[in-house]
């Protein structure tokens, strides 16, 4: 595969993909290195089920945003409405990042009649609990390190079995395959979508969209006029409950051995930035935040000369 | 400074027409006007009180003051606990407005004739009741974020006058990130803060004129990618190593270092109370630079600015 096309497919994989990057990944479509390619790709995600690769967390989001790119995503049933379209992949992608109940969304699927919905929805999830493990531990360029991977794992380059490639990518054209559950199962989705996403604040009450057929178990984390516990942010991932008890939010996953970047530590620059530039950030939210002066509370480190 | 000031207008003007023509679904005109009232009287009410900062375990207690005389205000606060530190900001003209202000009074945009919706299109406003705090009724405004780029909100603002009394920062998950809570409010003549002090900050308003400049020779640069409603919140050089970008609720800043001994490419996050630090060691078209995007926004949006930063010769369009 050629270094460009192989840029455009870490594009694609990574989010960043404009138009002309899917035009060009599509185009080559025939070109069987690059199915080769997106195969293994879908074959390491597969991987991530086991935690071993630490990843962005953003992952799905950023899947999510290059559908909403593609012009045939806008290629769905007539009940959605144009206004919808963008908003379906934001919600799908709050939803599988923003911790939802499980409980919940297993009961919404289960009312849904389409086996291959819940499939489709399940191989989300699957990659979504695997990303949870390292929730907050950014990790570098995932496609960057999942080809880095690739390349050096003998076994996965040998074409992968039928049973590893999720049916509906196996033959050309596989990305249109893709879309076509995606596209589908977001009707499904709207009609839960905005009941979660819009429950996840402040009480289910104002936020149910008429006619929505479940109840949201567990949302109400904010009642509207009691006071509100500051909650440690650092407890965070199990409050959804999916996540499994190890999977606390600082834990590292180890990396595999090809991945590791010896050296920077890059949350450590991250938190040292923080400290650095924490006070011209506070200078232009002191005059343009509704807090006024407020943020400043939050600087730790004033420089002492000026 | 004048000339910046009127150039900053013109960019924040024209910015701030496209945002109004962003879509615009019904929004509660009530939480509008409120949000209008509470820009109007961060700037022109008299007032001082003490105010706790929680995020986490934390809590911190500030006293603040803020006095206006004829056009000018002068304002300060002083940290309570811990290092005894006062920033301080005096003789900043009424009519100075921001960005991110602009993009709150509602007011403005009608007597301009402007769509009335502006900050609506980018947040759901839902009024939610009254409360009581530091021993006034408040009015409670949810703030629902309309997508996955920034979080959401709960405020509290005095039913009299439209102070900020209470601003609590919500993520997606429900989780409240940090606080800002009025314990003690007086609204009215100021009196002196005998408090002492160990250190004194200025804090400046004139509009990047008072910014250091770049620490190597960064070459000019831009953001490709924002979310929606977000614009800049100061006329800078593209070569300044700092922008900032505000939705009226939300801001951030972006930071560039040029690091010709990056060794190693790669990023890290860290996160305090309702800020995101994002950090970036990469090669953008042959120069390696660390990238750090800074605020009060998810880590999503952190990292897809990140991702959109790119040298102004390149893209062509300068922002």
């Amino acid at each position: 595969m050629n270094k460009k096309l192989g840029e455009s497919l870490s594009a694609l994989m990574d989010g960043e993909a404009d138009s002309k990057a899917l035009d060009e990944v599509l185009d080559s479509v025939q070109d069987p290195t690059v199915r080769d390619a997106w195969r293994r790709f879908h074959v390491a995600s597969h991987g991530l089920r086991s935690g071993a690769v630490a990843a962005d967390a953003d992952l799905s989001g950023r899947i999510m945003a290059a559908l909403d790119s593609e012009p045939a995503y806008s290629a769905r049933p007539a009940s959605d409405s144009n206004a919808e379209a963008g908003s379906i992949g934001e919600s799908l992608s709050a939803l599988m990042d923003g911790e939802a109940d499980e409980a919940t969304l297993q009961q919404v699927l289960d009312n849904v009649g389409d086996p291959a919905l819940r499939s489709t929805w399940q191989r989300f999830n699957t990659v979504s609990h695997a990303l949870q493990a390292g929730t907050l531990t950014a990790g570098t360029d995932l496609s960057g390190r999942i080809m880095a991977a690739i390349e050096q794992e003998p076994g996965i380059s040998a074409q992968p079995t039928p049973a590893e490639i999720p049916e509906h990518i196996q033959n050309v054209g596989g990305w249109q395959r893709l879309l076509r559950p995606v596209v589908s199962f977001a009707v499904a989705a709207s009609v839960f979508a905005v009941v979660l996403v819009g429950s996840q604040f402040y009480g289910s009450q104002n936020q149910l969209a008429a006619g929505a057929p479940v109840v949201v178990a567990g949302a109400d984390r904010l009642a509207p006029s009691s006071p509100v516990t500051v909650l440690d942010s650092q407890a965070t991932a199990n409050l959804a409950g999916y996540a499994s008890p190890s999977a606390v939010v600082q834990r590292t996953a180890p990396p595999a051995a090809s991945e590791v970047a010896p050296g920077v530590d890059y949350n450590a620059v991250a938190r040292q930035r923080l400290e650095r530039y924490m006070l011209d950030h506070a200078e232009e939210a002191a005059l343009n935040a509704p807090q006024g002066m407020m943020p400043y509370a939050r600087v730790a480190t004033f420089s002492t000369g000026e | 400074m004048r000339a910046l000031f009127i150039a900053a207008l013109i960019v924040a003007a024209s910015s701030l027409s496209a945002v109004v023509r962003a879509e615009c679904p019904a929004a509660d005109k009530d939480a509008l006007r409120w949000l209008d009232k509470m820009s109007h009287s961060l700037r022109e009410t008299s007032y001082q009180g003490v105010f706790t900062y929680q995020h986490g375990a934390a809590v911190q207690s500030m006293r603040i003051s803020h006095s206006v005389a004829g056009n000018l205000e002068q304002e300060q606060v002083t940290r309570l606990t811990g290092s005894g530190t006062r920033v301080l900001r005096t003789e900043h003209p009424l009519d100075c407005i921001h960005p991110g202000h602009r993009l709150l009074r509602i007011g403005d945009l009608y007597r301009a004739g402007g769509q009335e919706c502006g900050i609506a299109g980018f947040y759901q406003l839902v009024m939610a009741g009254e409360h009581r705090i530091a021993g006034r009724d408040a009015v409670i405004i949810n703030v629902l974020p309309r997508d996955i780029y920034r979080y959401g909100y709960q405020i509290a603002l005095d039913r009299e006058t439209g102070l900020l009394l209470k601003s609590q920062t919500v993520a997606q998950d429900g989780r409240v990130l940090e606080r800002f809570q009025f314990a003690d409010i007086d609204i009215g003549d100021v009196e002196r803060d005998g408090t002492q002090v160990d250190l004194l900050h200025e804090a400046g308003h004139s509009h990047g004129a008072r910014r250091p400049p770049a620490p190597a020779s960064t070459p000019a640069w831009n953001v490709a990618w924002l979310p929606a409603g977000f614009m800049l919140t100061d006329a800078v050089a593209d070569t300044s190593y700092n922008k900032s970008f505000t939705d009226g609720l939300a801001i951030f800043s972006v930071f560039v270092e040029l690091t010709p001994g990056l060794s190693e490419p790669g990023a890290g996050l860290a996160r305090r109370g309702g800020t995101t630090a994002y950090t970036r060691g990469t090669e953008i078209s042959g120069r390696r630079v660390l990238v750090t995007v800074l605020g009060e926004v998810p880590v999503n949006t952190a990292r897809r600015v990140a991702d959109s930063i790119g040298w102004s010769e390149q893209a062509g369009n300068p922002r």
